[in-house]
């Protein structure tokens, strides 16, 4: 299969290369340099023609949308990444839909739930709420929007993954544990499943929304409550080994 | 009240002055400030990109209302500037400044005329789900309403949002010729945009309103605006809908 992602130069990213490049062929775009034998392309998705080209030929696309980290004080960092999120998420799909790519996956954030009670069981059938005051949150949410209007008007194949905090497990050693972690190898391994694996779409368009986080008990959310989640996502990382602390 | 007008210099926002000049005091914003001049000294006029939230902010300081009728059609960087980005400055602004009535602006989003809206179907209500389509048009301008919603729902302001298909000067229609069945006069819809500034507590801090005069197309509904706004339009285009060769109304 080949197959465009965006923001390669991520943690994610990487770990995605490492995990599909074996078996697909990769085209990786970021708006910084990268070092990598897999076709590179420097450019910005906010750019139609830059979209477009990336999108030629390809089979799929996975769309990390990675944002620059946000702060309210700083103002052109909440203004970047909302542009980031919708105008390039928009130019993207467009470019992917006029060059008939099937499958596109949309990296988004389950920091989007996170305004609900700690004792809610929270699925993907609860409406996301994110937080105002985050533009990260915000930019993640009408990035969702978006993707989901190809889906539903442009017959694109789209999965939307919301992810907690990427992390590598070995590398938290020494960290508190935090409820919003998940493994990068784990969620490569979850976009791998759904480029393979045969979907059983709901309703007369292709859209779904996958929560994906680690599967220890004290984790944020608990994640293998969609209907076939578990099909296609056992974490291997679970950072059981993170005692509770009081 | 105090009111900042955004995008102050178009032909809605032109109509809305009109209607809400004598109750609020208000300054009027303009990326163009030469579409301002037509408005006497009354009014404060300062020049306003939404694009830029420094500008949006620095506007609003001061005010106790928002009114935003800024929008850009066809641009793929403009409208996202000013639709989507520009909501949120506008609705960060308000929240900074505490500012609790925001009167959001926009198209209808249920008929845009493409596979999977309401373009079919009748008795379309103000509460459905948005179906902005692919186009930059209908794409940017659902982002920012969604953008005003969660900032309503999330920081206790209200935001009442009235969006329009066509509107129309009764005074230039042709007699007997068809009309959109998602029409207002200007004039109506200025009024709208007072209602919308006298209102007091609504059910929900986000409030979307159909803005139609009263058609009996039944195609879109706009009791809403009625029944939470008080808004009662004057002119109802009854001359292009009515067969006057029945009704013999039409001497000539």
């Amino acid at each position: 299969m080949k197959i465009l992602i965006t923001g390669v130069a991520s943690l994610l990213g990487r770990t995605l290369i490492e995990q599909l490049t074996d078996s697909h062929h990769l085209r990786l775009v970021d708006s910084e340099t990268f070092e990598t034998s897999a076709e590179f392309i420097l450019g910005d998705i906010r750019d139609q023609q830059v979209s477009y080209h990336l999108c030629d030929g390809m089979d799929a696309v996975i769309h990390l949308c990675e944002l620059p980290d946000t702060d309210s004080a700083r103002i052109e960092s909440e203004q970047e990444a909302i542009d980031l999120a919708t105008r390039g998420t928009y130019n993207l799909f467009k470019a992917a839909s006029a060059a008939e790519v099937q499958k596109v996956i949309f990296i988004s954030s389950m920091k989007l739930m996170l305004k609900y009670p700690e004792d809610f069981q929270v699925t993907e059938n609860w409406k996301p709420r994110p937080d105002p005051n985050d533009a990260y949150q915000m930019a993640k949410y009408l990035g969702e929007t978006t993707a989901l209007q190809f889906a539903r008007f442009a017959g694109m194949e789209v999965t939307c993954l919301r992810v907690g905090n990427v992390v590598i497990e070995e590398e938290c050693i020494g960290q508190d544990f935090d409820p919003l972690w998940i493994d990068a190898r784990d969620v490569a391994k979850a976009v791998e499943k759904c480029l393979e694996h045969p979907q059983n779409w709901r309703g007369n368009y292709k859209w779904r929304i996958r929560h994906l986080l680690a599967g220890n008990p004290r984790s944020r959310f608990y994640i293998c409550v969609a209907d076939d989640t578990q099909e296609f996502f056992v974490p291997d990382y679970n950072f059981m080994d993170w005692e509770e602390t009081e | 009240m105090k009111v900042v007008v955004y995008g102050a210099g178009g032909p809605v926002a032109a109509a809305a002055i009109k209607a809400v000049e004598g109750e609020h005091t208000l300054r009027l914003t303009d990326l163009n400030p030469d579409m301002l001049a037509g408005y006497d000294e009354r009014h404060e006029k300062l020049k306003c990109d939404v694009g830029d939230p420094s500008s949006v902010l620095e506007c609003a300081e001061g005010m106790d209302a928002i009114a935003n009728f800024t929008v850009n059609r066809p641009h793929p960087k403009f409208s996202f500037d000013v639709n989507c980005r520009g909501a949120f400055n506008v609705m960060r602004a308000a929240q900074k400044h505490g500012i609790k009535k925001v009167v959001h602006t926009g198209p209808q989003l249920v008929s845009l005329g493409h596979s999977g809206d309401y373009h079919h179907d009748w008795g379309v209500m103000d509460d459905v789900p948005p179906r902005g389509g692919l186009g930059l048009y209908g794409t940017t301008k659902q982002l920012g309403h969604e953008i005003c919603r969660i900032f309503a729902e999330e920081c206790d302001i209200q935001v009442i949002t009235l969006v329009y298909a066509s509107l129309v000067d009764p005074q230039t229609l042709e007699p007997g010729g068809d009309i959109y069945p998602f029409s207002v006069s200007w004039s109506d819809s200025g009024e709208a945009v007072r209602c919308a500034l006298a209102a007091g507590e609504l059910p929900h801090p986000f409030e979307n309103f159909l803005i139609l005069a009263d058609m009996p197309h039944g195609k879109f509904l706009s009791e809403k605006a009625r029944r939470l706004l008080g808004w009662q339009p004057k002119d109802n285009f009854e001359a292009q809908w009515k067969r006057t060769e029945l009704t013999g109304s039409d001497d000539g």
